[in-house]
């Protein structure tokens, strides 16, 4: 029987479905409503935002960067700058703190807030 | 072979087209004393930093002109004054704006309140209750008939303690101007939030309207009220629950919203109004005078100010809300509970 297509049409087709379906699963995987950025400022939540959204947060001493799902301290007023030098993080848990600014930003995971919603007023 | 790679290219193509989506960005400081929060769609991310930190350094130089807490603003200085101090245009604007909102509400909304602010303190968390003779003392300061106009335009004081403190109408000003600040800049779908004072810009990118939700007054964990689809609104809530403190010997809450006649929070037997307006300066306002005038008179004024909707919660847990707004809106009410 003679195929349809030539073999090396066939493997072309089946890598560009491979490829779609990947691409497909990413930004599923992306727009899941996974973890939440907290950011406290003296035990007070400060600000929150999604993880999947790109976001500077400037306060006083500190400003928190997150992009493409990783949080980073881009910049602290402070003596030991442990937070800068921390690094990023990206996993539920992981947190950066900044003693001096009593600054803590953590990665959390999906609590009560959200739902679709796109702003609280209070 | 050869025809595949045409539609492979052709697939790319398309796939490109997607990203002309707007580009979601945010960003989150502290000023005006609160916690504020924009959010704009435009074309891409760096073009959208630009707006976003230019939005940041509209926000800190209002900030340094009407805070009556920073020594540097112009508010600070005419309360320091003994006649009165140089004012900036804008700054005469919101006064024009805020004292006719004081005479619609038969004086319940005084922005000469500043003495009895600066006494309960609430802005520096202060737990202390004022007693009743420095209320008293305080009360002989307030009152917009200490205000005059100079034929130049310029405002005086007759009495060298009357203090101004736009901290009731203020946000809102500034919420507007962000809002015209993002549509000169080509934005039209933009999120300001000043501390819990929304303004939506336009809708959602797809065209869906934004969803914002209103939070419960008894909730100390954000849970909501109600969530509103809406466009072009802007949303502000009076409660008890923010800035309050509770007095450790009588255990009695202290909100931060004064009646004007008596210098103590005002108590009506409400726990939250939100209004919903185009603009956030009348939300705002608006939202402190039903308050202060409580259930029946405020809904009366909102039914009669076109374009006005408003959500009263009581201390009980029940809901009130203008007539329009059961026909204009689909609210879905999250269940509301006092403690």
């Amino acid at each position: 029987m003679k195929a349809l297509l030539p073999k090396a049409d066939r493997l072309l087709l089946a890598a560009l479905l491979l490829l779609a379906l990947g691409w497909g699963l990413y930004r599923f995987a992306c727009k899941a409503p996974g973890s939440q950025v907290v950011v406290y400022q003296d035990g007070q939540v400060a600000a929150s935002w999604p993880l999947t959204q790109n976001r500077q947060l400037v306060l006083e001493h500190n400003i928190i960067q997150s992009e493409d799902g990783r949080v980073f301290m881009e910049w602290a007023e402070c003596p030991d700058q442990i937070c800068v030098k921390t690094g990023r993080i990206i996993v539920s848990g992981d947190m950066i703190t900044c003693l001096p600014n009593r600054v803590i930003v953590r990665i959390e995971a999906t609590g009560t807030t959200g739902g679709g919603v796109d702003v609280v007023a209070k | 072979m050869k025809r595949l790679l045409w539609a492979l290219l052709l697939a790319l193509f398309l796939c490109g087209c997607t990203s002309g989506a707007p580009v979601r960005s945010s960003i989150s400081f502290t000023s005006l004393d609160t916690v504020v929060e924009l959010t704009v769609y435009g074309r891409s991310e760096r073009f959208n930093r630009k707006i976003l930190a230019g939005a940041q350094e509209l926000c800190e130089s209002y900030d340094s002109i009407f805070s009556r807490t920073s020594p540097g603003s112009e508010i600070s200085a005419f309360n320091r004054s003994q006649a009165g101090a140089p004012l900036g245009r804008e700054t005469l604007e919101l006064i024009h704006i805020a004292l006719d909102y004081g005479a619609r509400s038969g004086q319940v909304f005084d922005i000469t309140i500043g003495p009895l602010s600066s006494l309960w303190n609430f802005h520096e968390g202060q737990t202390r209750v004022p007693t009743p003779h420095e209320l008293e003392e305080a009360l002989t300061h307030v009152g917009s008939g200490f205000l005059y106009f100079h034929d130049d335009g310029s405002l005086g004081k007759s009495d060298p303690a009357v203090q101004l403190d736009l901290g009731g109408i203020a946000k809102g000003y500034i919420a507007d101007r962000l809002g015209d600040y993002f549509k000169t800049q080509g934005i039209e779908n933009a999120l300001i939030n000043l501390g819990g004072n929304v303004l939506a810009l336009g809708q959602k990118p797809g065209g869906e309207p934004w969803v914002v939700g209103v939070e419960s007054p008894f909730s100390q964990e954000g849970a909501l009220a109600a969530t509103l689809p809406v466009t072009d609104r802007s949303l502000v809530t009076s409660g008890v629950s923010q800035r309050s403190f509770t007095d450790p010997q009588t255990g009695v809450l202290h909100h931060h919203i004064l009646d004007p006649q008596t210098g103590w929070p005002v108590r009506n037997g409400l726990a939250s109004v939100t209004i919903i307006t185009e603009t956030s300066i009348d939300a705002e306002a608006l939202s402190t005078i039903c308050f202060l005038l409580g259930l029946q008179d405020g809904m009366a004024l909102l039914e009669s100010t076109p374009g006005a909707e408003g959500i009263f919660i009581k201390e009980d847990g029940s809901i009130a809300v203008t007539s329009t707004l059961k026909n204009g809106y689909t609210v879905n009410w999250e269940g509301v509970a006092p403690q």
